[in-house]
């Protein structure tokens, strides 16, 4: 764990400095604290309380997973440090002119930890505002995982001296002594900084910048091979060094009727890294014909992706809303953008052996979509106890990258070919777009004091290029019944429901569009496919969608409230024969908060969530066979898939009258049961078995005690202790030679079973 | 003010400690106390500051923002609309929030020096009260860091009103997740269309069991899709977990193993996503 010293110590210095000096130029300037002028008499107090927290904790052991997000993931000391000082400027106690409204807050949390966050901001309240901050967030992935490869964190990759290549991990003699600890994490670093000003009374103007970095390592698969039957994979740890920067706009216009907004977004992503490579630890595949080119295989060989390309997206939008009478208004929304990315193409292959006649088409993409947005929303209250809405939506992604045709190499491991009926190699990149309108009708009745009666109408069509539907319409319905009552019982009821319909589903559009015609020429009509004709994509087929809720929230005591709650969602694809043919959800909650003296404060809290989805499949081989067991349902499979989520959690509060304790716990218990079922028709062998379970089981107990030793001064304690487990079958027993034709990492799921101890003191000033 | 906290001080209701807040700021001429004080938000309240005269219980003030109020909700909400109604505040009318009767101190605590719902580390509670199923999914396996209190609600979301879909801060979810994840913008080369019309198509956004908040696990999620001759369309069960066999598309990172960018990519040689 990294703990910046020198970083905190400044920090508190610079944050005490102003509270030990005398002549404080941000305290308040009449002593006692008060305001005086003949509107508005004496004031009690006005004076923000300001907060410093500074401890020490600990950790009791290694774990990626505990300290995943918060910087806790290693074992031993760390400074707790907090700080929230909120101070005012000066007060003329009889003109009370504007230096009174001058502040400056300072907000910092974690910062002994990587995830530390430290904000400023200051300005004349009503007047100007300057922000700036700083916010690390770190996502730490696994330490349990290994790797053969040198050169981890940079683009390329090597094996040891001495490494044995073979076609399969079996023969891979090497690789178990070669097996190096690898520890797979990635940090965010954000700051920003923004300035804000009011003109007058109607004028404002505000503009952010912030630039963020990406910094660390992730797992990636890297694949050499050309066809199903010749692909040798190895997990690779893949360099995160990434930048973006995003600035914004706005000038803003205020009035009694309408306010208006005209604004510019930019977003500019860098990747400092474009490619990954790697030494190929596979000797050349020969089998089956034609396999690998020589030069693929070890030691020649290598591999490379492409990492992820630079690109800009920039965005003018505007944005109103006017009240036409005090019943009716209407708010707009328009924006125009456009995405470009055209980062210099990398060559079809890394390897200098591999034969490659047919130049690129192009050296780099010169991609760009243009984006339209544009919003209508008009309210009006015709009736005291009706609400009408009518709404309407364009958004247009009009996708206006030039297409090309690209005879590639088959993961950096053969010839290139040339356009023949055999080269399945010679592809039309599809530059995919869609255009989406969206109308809605909404009337909201209330039909008795405080009861609403509400129904929607909703429409949207969807028009898509280079896809197998051209477009698709969906009409949703819902009603609703709800009381808002005094929010002493609240409760309502829900229903929906919706029909997607498409044009004509055109399963092999894309394979017809993107393959060379001398390729899809050569095909037999019955096989020239690529997804089986029968399977509907799930984001396009037509779907029945029903949704139902109930809910209510009770306050039974005026110390106690009760919710309960439940809610189910699902999904039918009616016309999927294959693909996904059904999801559902269902979520029930039960919720209770009790207060039952002064002081003393309770909670309880459970959710079971069911979710499960339906899909059929139907195995077929390519060539010869393929128009025999495309056309065999006996070579159908179904998967099933059931995941059961439970949530506990219980808490209290208490801070006994009078006393200077003042002391809480929180547990919390989360378990996960994620089941997949699989059945084969007859004609696959063997049959299918289900998988085993996937669980994780999550036990969470956070106490804290704090003292008061004086009015300023406080001192608190706190245990956290945390128990997790987890099985995943893709993980556990795997080892790097587990699969023959990929390398594993084997790493493992998460168990660990954590203890944070702290003791921190809290100074209020 | 000095008349109202002869009874609305400390020891019979929290109040005083507004007076730490911006609204009480009084050279800023557009704060509350800069013009009436508390009647500013509560109305006038002759009756209430008169009291009863026969000793009974002392009438309310014009408009009360507690549970128990008579104050109708969108007189609560307007009071704070009055001044608040620009910005991000400016899609409030009509907005889900409005139309279900959320009122502004439903989330919003004023008496106070600082504010839950505007604080990063605890701004998630106050969300949670309503929003339950996203409080348990926050606790699955794969989420994003909003029990730390790192991605919070108002990250990715505009209770106030917005046009994008569950109020959502950008206009559509993927120029909400481009905000942090950029690198999966492209425009690409080879395109994967359900990436490029809406993340959501694969994940799941508050918490998944099955990481990188995936709606299922794959390599079924991905044969939702794409059921293609040899491996694509081919079953894949128990058989090939250890210690009965050992696929190649199901442990490890399954289909990713070898087409590892499912968001796209931009080589020339990444038709199936392997490069």
């Amino acid at each position: 764990m990294k703990i910046h010293n020198k970083i905190f110590i400044a920090i508190l210095y610079l944050t005490a400095f102003p509270l030990l000096a005398e002549d404080d130029p941000f305290s308040l300037g009449t002593g006692d604290g008060s305001f005086s002028r003949e509107a508005t008499p004496p004031l009690p107090s006005h004076r923000p309380t300001s907060e410093l927290e500074i401890g020490l904790g600990s950790i009791s052991q290694d774990s990626f997973k505990f300290g995943e997000y918060t910087g806790q993931e290693e074992k031993g000391p760390y400074v707790i440090g907090n700080l929230n000082i909120h101070r005012l400027g000066t007060v003329d106690s009889t003109t009370l002119d504007n230096d009174a409204a001058l502040y400056w807050i300072l907000k910092g949390r974690a910062l002994g930890l990587n995830s530390r966050e430290l904000g400023l901001e200051t300005g004349v309240q009503g007047d100007y505002k300057l922000w700036v901050g700083y916010d690390q967030l770190p996502k730490f992935q696994t330490d349990t995982a290994k790797t053969p490869f040198r050169g981890v964190g940079g683009d390329t990759l090597t094996l040891p001296a001495g490494w044995v290549a073979a076609t399969t991990t079996a023969g891979m003699t090497a690789l178990n002594s070669s097996l190096q600890d690898l520890k797979i994490s990635h940090e965010r670093k954000n700051y920003k900084i923004g300035f804000s000003k009011l003109f007058g009374s109607h004028w404002g103007f505000k503009t952010q910048y912030q630039h963020e970095t990406k910094e660390g390592k992730t797992i990636t698969g890297a694949v050499i091979g050309n066809s199903g039957a010749n692909p040798r994979s190895v997990l690779i740890p893949q360099p995160i060094d990434y930048v973006t920067h995003q600035f914004e706009a706005v000038l803003e216009f205020t009035g009694q009727k309408g306010q208006f907004e005209l604004g510019y977004y930019g977003s500019l992503f860098n990747d400092k890294e474009n490619s990954l490579t790697w030494e190929n630890p596979y000797s050349t595949i020969t089998t089956p014909p034609p396999g690998w080119s020589a030069a693929a295989g070890f030691p020649t060989g290598q591999g490379r992706i492409g990492l992820p390309p630079d690109n800009q997206f920039h965005q003018i939008l505007a944005s109103g809303g006017y009240a036409f009478t005090k019943n009716t208004r209407l708010t707009m929304y328009g924006a125009v953008g456009r995405m470009t990315q055209d980062e210099t193409f990398l060559p079809y292959t890394v390897n200098s052996g591999l034969t490659a006649a047919t130049p690129l088409p192009r050296t780099s993409l010169d991609g760009r979509i243009d984006t339209t947005l544009f919003d209508l929303h008009l309210l009006s209250h015709p009736l005291d106890p009706l609400n009408l809405i009518a709404h309407y939506r364009y958004d247009d992604r009009d996708n206006q990258t030039p297409q090309a045709q690209y005879i590639y190499i088959g993961g950096d491991s053969q010839n290139q070919g040339t356009v023949t009926t055999t080269n399945d190699k010679v592809r039309t990149n599809l530059p995919y777009g869609f255009k989406q309108q969206k109308l809605k009708g909404e009337a909201d009745y209330e039909i008795w004091a405080r009861t609403h009666l509400q129904g929607r109408y909703e429409y949207e069509e969807t028009k898509r290029t280079f896809s197998e539907v051209k477009k698709t319409k969906e009409h949703t319905y819902k009603v609703e019944l709800r009381k808002n009552a005094s929010e002493l019982v609240r409760g309502g009821v829900r229903f929906l429901q919706g029909f997607r319909r498409g044009s004509t589903y055109q399963g092999n559009l894309p394979y017809l569009l993107s393959y060379s015609n001398s390729f899809t020429g050569a095909q037999a009509a019955n096989v020239r496919f690529d997804n089986h004709p029968l399977m509907r994509k799930f984001n396009l087929g037509n779907r029945d969608r029903t949704q139902f809720g109930a809910f209510v929230m009770a306050e039974p005591h005026e110390m106690a409230t009760v919710q309960l709650a439940v809610d189910w969602n699902d999904n039918d694809y009616p016309r999927s024969t294959l693909g996904l043919r059904g999801s559902e959800g269902q979520i029930y909650t039960f919720d209770a908060a009790l207060a039952p003296k002064d002081g003393l404060t309770a909670h309880a809290f459970y959710t079971y969530e069911h979710l499960k989805s339906d899909q059929k499949g139907r195995y077929f081989l390519g060539g010869a066979p393929k128009a025999i067991q495309s056309a065999d349902s006996t070579r159908d499979w179904t998967a099933k898939q059931r995941d059961g989520v439970d949530t506990i959690g219980l808490g209290f509060e208490a801070t006994p009258n009078l006393s200077k304790w003042k002391g809480g716990a929180e547990y919390t218990y989360a378990r996960s049961r994620g089941k997949v079922h699989v059945r084969t028709g007859p004609s696959l062998v063997p049959a299918a078995i289900n998988l085993p379970l996937l669980t994780t089981e999550l036990h969470r107990l956070d106490v804290f005690l704090k003292y008061k030793i004086k009015e300023s001064l406080s001192t608190k304690f706190n245990i956290l202790y945390e128990k997790f487990n987890s099985q995943d079958w893709a993980l556990d027993n795997t080892t790097a030679t587990t699969l023959a034709g990929v390398i594993l990492t084997g790493e493992k799921s998460p168990d660990y079973s954590v203890t944070v101890f702290g003791v921190s003191l809290l100074y209020a000033f | 003010m000095a008349q109202c906290t002869k009874c609305h001080d400390e020891s019979t209701a929290p109040v005083l400690p507004l007076l730490q807040s911006k609204h009480a700021v009084i050279a800023d001429n557009k704060t509350p106390f800069a013009d009436r004080s508390c009647q500013t938000c509560h109305g006038m309240s002759e009756e209430h500051m008169k009291g009863s005269e026969a000793g009974g219980p002392r009438p309310s003030p014009n408009i009360r923002f507690d549970s128990k109020s008579n104050t109708s909700i969108s007189e609560q909400n307007g009071t704070c609309l009055s001044c608040h109604r620009s910005g991000s505040r400016m899609k409030w009318k009509g907005s889900q929030h409005e139309m279900k009767g959320v009122r502004c101190v439903s989330c919003h605590t004023i008496h106070t020096e600082n504010a839950k719902v505007l604080d990063k580390k605890n701004q998630a509670e106050v969300c949670f009260i309503c929003h339950k199923t996203q409080k348990a999914e926050s606790y699955k396996f794969s989420s994003h860091p909003i029990q730390e209190g790192k991605v919070v609600c108002s990250s990715c979301h505009n209770p106030h009103g917005s046009v994008g879909p569950k109020l959502l801060n950008k206009a559509t979810v993927n120029e909400t997740c481009y905000t942090c994840h950029a690198e999966k913008r492209g425009p690409f080369l080879w395109e994967h269309p359900p990436v490029r019309e809406d993340c959501l198509n694969c994940h799941t956004p508050h918490g998944s069991i099955h990481k990188p908040l995936l709606k299922s696990r794959g390599p079924w999620l991905c044969q939702q899709c794409h059921l293609a001759q040899f491996h694509p369309s081919a079953v894949y069960s128990g058989t090939g977990v250890p210690p009965v066999g050992a696929a190649d598309q199901l442990l490890g990172k399954n289909c990713l193993n070898c087409h590892f960018e499912p968001h796209g990519s931009n080589h020339p040689s990444g038709a199936r996503k392997t490069r």
